[in-house]
């Protein structure tokens, strides 16, 4: 019995299926006046304790390889350039030739001694503090279907992403600030699709600031400004719309919708405060700056946005997602590319993770890092690797997951998760549970039916759970 | 079903060897007895069980055990597609669990959930959900034909203007509520101008409507905007919500539909010309098929053609079911309101729709036409319009085209091996020539470039050039987007890209190149000088983006320059680097290397040297572009057969064409269980939902789709659900919220209606008398007492009734997205009322994002924004502030939500900057008006009303007010002006219709 609205609306769903009409549009509309007069967007409770109190999101597009960062294959390099004898997968997107040794070393860190590519060196220096699901396995070969897929739980049809789902259950802490954010957002493979709302109410929509082709630091929230209005002038036009707006209530009498609009510009006049404030990072240590990377212009950008993440996460926004945009596709070039990729996001990924902990946040704070998908160990070509949705690897860290641990495996070539597959259904059923909500009670009635999340799948990864 | 350790299983072995193993075991005898116990006692599951079978249980026997025990092969007789006995589910449970003899499935146990799933569900006696109950919901309202019910008595007789009003008025009576009192004139004339065009009434037809004392002075106004252009535009976007329509794929290759726009005139179209809604619906479902068809009513169909596609799948199977999913699921929500799409996987949970009907209804579309080609990027596809002669004659060209470059390939085929051949023996040179090269490069990479910033001060010697003043060249020059302020050259869309120069130097010798340009990606560009190749890899840089802020200058490297004239060619296959200017500085010192004076292939060292770098195996490789390394004679060949295919090329006619469907060759689909084509189940044939038919005969032909047949079904009088589900939507439109409310679910989820028996009097005149004319609907509705009531509060009727479900008093309503824009400049006297035509500037199929651009379609125009392009995955932001929706998924009952990024855009967005700019601007050249007049204006055109006296002084003050603010400002009276109609745009009284 954790959220009014939700169980009213879907009591009032199982009236109507057994003849009572209309009730469930009254609970819809009952939502509808909520969204209006007070902040749909309040914080709601769990329905159970929570592990964690928010998401940060690190996407790396383009299917980064896992033999070649996070999991190593002895066998692979033993067999480099004989064929791979399994059976093949139904779906591939490329001709494959033979096995293909990772180019990079790998080496054991931490007290934990969990093996890292020498690709990343200072991740690999945070071991201890990371979960790597080794076993993770998606449905789809494609970039724009395995990016849905990722994001929203469907490689099939437009749903809302999961940034919406947790707004959705859990509102948002700080009311000056959207719940969702996305940093430098892709805009291809789904684009805002990977962000949206779909059927949810708009107010759970991911809100964009800039996207891969914009610099962090110059980044906006559509809308948040502009350059001909001074801030004063601005105070006497939103007070004369209150004017206005009060009078004509005097004589229409109460509407809910009217005074939601009054006050929604006052909210908008704080959020145009706060969020560019929030991204003035002038403010922040040198030491801070150079743990992201930001002394670095190889690191400078993606640093900038992984500061940002822990900055808006600080002042209460729910998710916040970060993309190392579209990158990681090596079909050939492997050894280059990889290589800078890597050199782009090591230190920025490693300086979130370690900001995190030194300020308390890692605790209660969900750090997911993945690609799409992964790459197969089969070469194509004679230097890059063809998609491999089939197993991959995704780092988890914080908000009540098991630190200094890898869970799952693929088999001996890194081809297949084989042991305790980890579905991105189940990932998002597991980070659902971690922030206090049974992924199988979330749900929303759209077209004829009760969606959620994890659509009709989704197991808790217990294994990882701490 | 295999019965052996699973040590010995083999990884991933087929169903054949399982078949190998079983032989050779025991099993057969086990499952034998296992079998017999498969008939009888089986348990019907009650809906909790049905839904943890359905989400638990199902989709682990799809996934692990269907193979061997679905519809083709029962194992040991096992068959796990349909009920099984209690004791035959007890045995699957041990199975399952590995504790007898019997281990399933063979390959190894399943992973912990789904065995625990697997046994409870097996322990507890295989509970198996029941067939929908068809008996109980044979008789639910919405499939039971409407007839036209007795008009109710009321009490207050004087109230009702037209038998409409009178089941709206014996609601209110039952329900102790009493109708608001009628709506003044101006509010009237506001109501029904935007409810009919979407844009408010203009001070002069207010003033002729309240002058006109007529008694049918609305009607008057009524049938003025029914007759207007505008009200296509604004009823026609109603049904392209319906229809999703879109102007883009979305989803995961968001290329550009080029020619929906065809569909969405010829929308607006039917919708002024007052086309028949049964028309309207056959032509969109099955123009192409009707007696008599032309290029219409294949436009029309483009209804079907344009849903959003994994472009980029690549199991091509799964795309067109996929296809055909979104097909069935559009046109059953949008023209029946029933969730028909719900039964692809198994029967409907709730509506009596069984996948058997999903299936055969996808099998009308599996017979129709809609791609071209499934594999990745796959095509949907377009059909020519127009006159036949053009069609055929490009046919003809486009198989000589075909022709001409097939020979020209296999030339160009065989010279190349001809000629890596040749080179072969010098492979030794060239690994020395790399190997130099890249000494060489080392040397040019401590290259600087001469300046820093954009501009500055070059030696007096050297040159600076625009990009954008090539002489010869194919390249986009753009000043706009990625070359605002700046200018810049970027992909033509035909390869190759080229840009020639004509340098003249005083004085020949070496000289450093600089180029500045930006690049999201590595973009390498070849440089010839004076028809040599110069710098193989020019431009080679990822500056992090592609928008001026990333452009950089880089040195490039050195070039040899003639004294006098030399060309400049730069040159690349696919899209080009945002190039912006380049420079040439001399450079006495360093000489640059020169590989063709060895008699080696430029392009071959560079790739060589690529190789040495890279540590990849060395082998020799030609540049992509060969032709100019083979023999003359060759060279000639070659050049005149690219010259054919380019005149060719050029002769071919422009000929329009449309997204739409086609007939297919007629083929049925099987039952997908749990919507997957890997587990067939029974077959169906073409049609329609049996439940349906039974009120509805429909009869589908042997060997076509049988989509005419499903468009003159939909349409028919007997219909239980098309002319209901229509007036429903027309009234939700107008009153904010349908009769039922869930306007695409009529189904048992749906929502009953709040008048069913004004519902079957609306649907059955609908299509009696009005001979399904919307515009004789839309009179039906307006010409009433409940349409002209006003919105007044009323806090008894509002305990009663808080929703207004009886409609005690009329809805307020937000104005929608389209409606917002279009009024802000329509106030601003500057909204552009050109009709029809696209705004993409694309070319076709070309992608509308990706990665890094952002939507390069402008949304700036003033035109009205219906026309606007609907860009799926980036949908104009304006339209996602105000709850325009998503775009990919049908929906007749946008929501209106209040949130802060709409009073961001009020505050800050350009369109409202723009037009307040222009309206105050235009209010300050009226002489005519002093300041109180002009305020005045302001009112009526904004708000269709007159100001009051407090009003006019508080705006007054408020203009002196922010004179001040705006004191330093340029024109500081102008900046307060357009201040003040910020806020008359910002107001509520602005966006809400009483």
């Amino acid at each position: 019995m954790w959220n009014r609205d939700q169980l009213t609306r879907r009591d009032l769903l199982r009236a109507s299926a057994l003849g009572f009409g209309n009730l469930a549009f009254m609970g819809l509309l009952a939502d509808e006046a909520n969204a209006q007069s007070k902040n749909p967007l309040a914080p709601k409770s769990p329905m159970y304790p929570a592990r964690a109190k928010r998401v940060i999101f690190v996407f790396l597009h383009g299917g980064p390889s896992q033999v070649d960062t996070f999991d190593p294959k002895p066998l692979l390099t033993r067999d480099h350039g004989k064929p791979f004898t399994g059976e093949m997968p139904r779906i591939v997107s490329s001709p494959t030739g033979n096995l293909l040794k990772s180019p990079w070393e790998f080496k054991h860190y931490g007290e934990s001694g969990i093996e890292v590519s020498e690709l990343f060196p200072h991740v690999g220096g945070c071991v201890d503090d990371l979960c790597f699901v080794n076993s993770m396995y998606g449905s789809n070969s494609r970039h724009g279907a395995a990016l849905l897929e990722l994001h929203t739980g469907s490689d099939t049809f437009v749903r809302p992403s999961m940034g919406s789902w947790v707004t959705y259950g859990l509102g948002t802490e700080n009311q000056n600030l959207p719940g969702f954010l996305t940093i430098c957002p892709t805009l291809g493979h789904g684009g805002v699709n990977n962000w949206s709302s779909s059927f949810l109410p708009a107010y759970t929509q991911g809100t964009p600031i800039g996207n891969a082709g914009i610099e962090a630091p110059n980044a906006r929230i559509p809308f948040i400004h502009n350059d001909e209005t001074p801030a004063e002038a601005q105070k006497l036009e939103i007070e004369l719309m209150r004017q206005m707006g009060l009078d004509q209530l005097s004589h229409l009498g109460p509407d809910p919708a009217l005074e939601g609009r009054i006050n929604s510009y006052e909210l908008a006049f704080r959020m145009q405060l706060a969020a560019p404030e929030l991204q003035e990072i002038a403010g922040e240590s040198e030491e801070t700056k150079k743990l992201y990377g930001l002394d670095d212009p190889k690191t400078r950008n993606f640093g900038h946005q992984c500061l940002l993440a822990r900055r808006f996460s600080e002042k209460g926004v729910r998710f916040v997602q970060v993309t190392h945009s579209y990158k990681w596709d090596q079909h050939d070039a492997l050894r280059k590319d990889h290589a800078s990729n890597a050199m782009e996001v090591d230190k920025p990924i490693a300086g979130l993770i370690k900001d995190l902990k030194a300020r308390g946040m890692l605790k209660d704070t969900l750090v997911i890092i993945s690609g799409e998908f992964g790459r197969t160990p089969v070469a194509q070509g004679t230097d890059g690797r063809d998609h491999n949705p089939h197993g991959f690897t995704t780092i988890l860290a914080g908000g009540g997951v098991k630190a200094g641990i890898k869970y799952g495996a693929t088999d001996d070539y890194g081809f297949f998760a084989v042991k305790d597959k980890v579905h991105i259904h189940d990932l998002h059923a597991t980070m659902m549970h971690l922030l206090g909500i049974d992924h199988t009670k979330l749900t929303y009635f759209h077209g004829g039916r009760n969606y959620r999340l994890t659509d009709v799948h989704g197991n808790i990864v217990n294994g990882i759970l701490a | 079903m295999a019965l052996y350790n699973a040590k010995m299983a083999p990884r991933r072995t087929s169903v054949n060897h399982r078949w190998t193993v079983l032989a050779g075991s025991s099993a057969l005898l086990i499952y034998g007895t296992l079998a017999s116990a498969n008939q009888a006692g089986m348990i019907t599951a009650t809906p909790e069980q049905a839904a943890h079978f359905e989400s638990k249980v199902r989709p682990v026997f799809v996934a692990k055990c269907l193979a061997c025990h679905g519809d083709k092969q029962q194992i040991a007789g096992l068959r796990l597609d349909k009920p099984i006995s209690a004791a035959m589910a007890k045995k699957v449970a041990e199975a399952v669990e590995y504790n007898g003899i019997t281990k399933m499935p063979p390959g190894g146990k399943l992973n912990a959930a789904d065995l625990a799933a697997v046994s409870s569900w097996g322990r507890s006696g295989g509970p198996w959900p029941a067939k929908v109950a068809t008996k109980t919901t044979k008789q639910f309202w919405s499939f039971v034909p409407p007839t036209t019910p007795a008009l109710p008595k009321v009490k207050n007789t004087a109230w009702a203007k037209s038998p409409l009003d009178l089941f709206i008025l014996a609601k209110l009576e039952e329900k102790g509520l009493k109708p608001a009192p009628q709506a003044d004139k101006q509010t009237l004339i506001r109501r029904a101008s935007f409810d009919l065009t979407g844009l408010p009434p203009t001070p002069a037809e207010i003033d002729a409507f309240l002058a006109d004392k007529s008694p049918n002075a609305f009607e008057k106004v009524v049938d003025r905007l029914l007759a207007s252009s505008a009200y296509g535009e604004r009823w026609g976007r109603h049904w392209l919500d319906v229809a999703r329509y879109s102007d883009s794929n979305g989803l995961d290759e968001n290329l550009v539909y080029r020619n929906a726009w065809r569909y969405r005139d010829w929308v607006i179209g039917a919708i002024n010309e007052d086309m028949p809604i049964d028309r309207f619906f056959q032509e969109q479902i099955a123009g192409d098929l009707l007696p008599g068809a032309g290029d219409s009513q294949v436009v029309a169909t483009g209804y079907l053609a344009l849903g959003g596609k994994m472009l980029a799948e690549d199991d091509p199977q799964k795309q067109e079911l996929d296809i055909i999913d979104e097909q069935v699921d559009t046109m059953s929500k949008g023209m029946l309101a029933m969730t028909v799409g719900c039964a692809r996987c198994h029967d409907h949970k709730f509506d009596p729709i069984t996948a058997k009907d999903y299936y055969s209804m996808a099998g009308i579309f599996k017979s129709t036409k809609t791609m071209d080609k499934f594999t990745v990027v796959a095509e949907w596809q377009e059909r020519a319009l127009g006159p036949k002669e053009p069609q055929e004659r490009l046919k003809k060209i486009n198989a000589t085209i075909k022709e001409k470059t097939a020979s020209r390939d296999k030339v160009r085929a065989e010279e190349r091996t001809a000629l890596l051949a040749r080179i072969q023996p010098e492979k030794e040179n060239y690994i020395a020539a790399a190997k130099l090269q890249i000494q060489s490069e080392q040397e040019q990479s401590s290259l600087k470039p001469v300046l820093s910033a954009r501009d500055g001060r070059l030696p007096t010697d050297a040159i600076m050039l625009e990009a954008e003043n090539f002489i010869s060249g194919n390249l986009t020059k753009d000043s706009n987007g990625y070359g605002v302020g700046i200018g810049v050259i970027h992909n033509s869309g035909t390869y190759p890209n080229v840009a020639e120069y004509d340098v003249k130097v005083g004085r020949g010798g070496p000289y450093q190149l600089d180029l500045r340009y930006a690049s999201g990606e590595n973009r390498s560009v070849r440089v010839y000088v004076n028809g040599q190749i110069a710098l193989a890899a020019a431009a080679n840089q990822n500056t992090g983006g592609f928008y001026p802020q990333h452009q950089k200058w880089i040195a490039e490297g050195v070039i040899l320059l003639n004294q006098g004239s030399n060309r400049i060619k730069f040159e690349r296959e696919s899209y080009f680097p945002h190039v912006d200017r380049f420079a040439l500085t001399p450079r006495p010192g360093a000489q640059p290397s020169r590989a063709e004076e060895n008699g080696l292939i430029p392009e071959v060292v560079a790739k060589v040297a690529e190789q040495i770098k890279n540590k990849s195996e060395i082998k020799l490789e030609l540049p992509e572009n060969s032709d100019h390394l083979f023999p003359s004679e060759k060279v000639g060949q070659l050049k005149l057969l690219e010259s054919e295919i380019k005149r060719l090329d050029g002769s071919r006619p422009t000929i329009p064409h449309a997204m739409a469907v086609s007939e297919a060759p007629a083929k049925t689909l099987k039952v997908h269980l749990r919507g997957s084509y890997l587990t067939l189940g029974e077959e169906t044939k073409r049609g329609v939902p049996a439940i349906l038919a039974k009120v509805s005969p429909v009869s589908m032909p042997e060997n076509k789709s049988g989509r005419l047949e499903l468009a003159t079904w939909i349409t028919s009088p007997k219909n239980p659900l098309t002319a209901r589900v229509f007036v429903n939507r027309v009234w939700r439109w107008r009153f904010g919220r349908g009769i039922v409310a869930s306007v695409d679910n009529f189904g048992i989820l749906g929502n009953l209606p709040s008048h069913p028996e004004l519902l079957d009097y609306l649907a059955t005149k609908f299509v009696s008398e009005d001979k399904w004319s919307l515009k004789k609907l839309q009179k039906r509705m307006m010409l009433t007492s409940t349409y002209q009531m006003s919105t007044q509060y009323d806090s008894k009727f509002a305990n009663l009734d808080p929703e207004n479900r009886y409609l005690w008093r009329f809805n307020r309503k937000r104005l929608e997205a389209e409606a917002i824009r279009d009024s802000i400049f329509f106030v601003a006297d500057s909204l552009d009322r050109k009709m029809g035509g696209t705004m993409i500037n694309l070319p076709a199929r070309a992608y509308v994002t990706n990665d890094q651009s952002a939507n390069p379609i402008q949304y700036d125009s003033p035109r009205r924004a219906v026309y606007l392009p609907v860009i799926r995955a980036a949908v104009y932001d304006v339209y996602t502030a105000f709850d325009f929706g998503d775009p990919t998924v049908m929906n007749g009952d946008r929501a209106s939500t209040t949130v802060a990024p709409q009073a961001l855009f009020m505050l800050n967005g350009k369109v409202v900057l723009n037009a307040t700019k222009s309206q105050a601007t235009k209010l300050l050249k009226r002489t005519d008006l002093d300041d109180k007049g002009r305020i005045r204006y302001l009112y009526r055109s904004c708000f269709g009303r007159n100001a009051t006296e407090k009003e006019i002084s508080r705006s007054l003050s408020y203009l002196s007010k922010f004179e001040q603010v705006y004191a330093r400002a340029k024109e500081p009276k102008l900046s307060a002006w357009q201040s003040l109609c910020k806020t008359f745009i910002g107001a509520n009284e602005f966006i809400y219709v009483e």
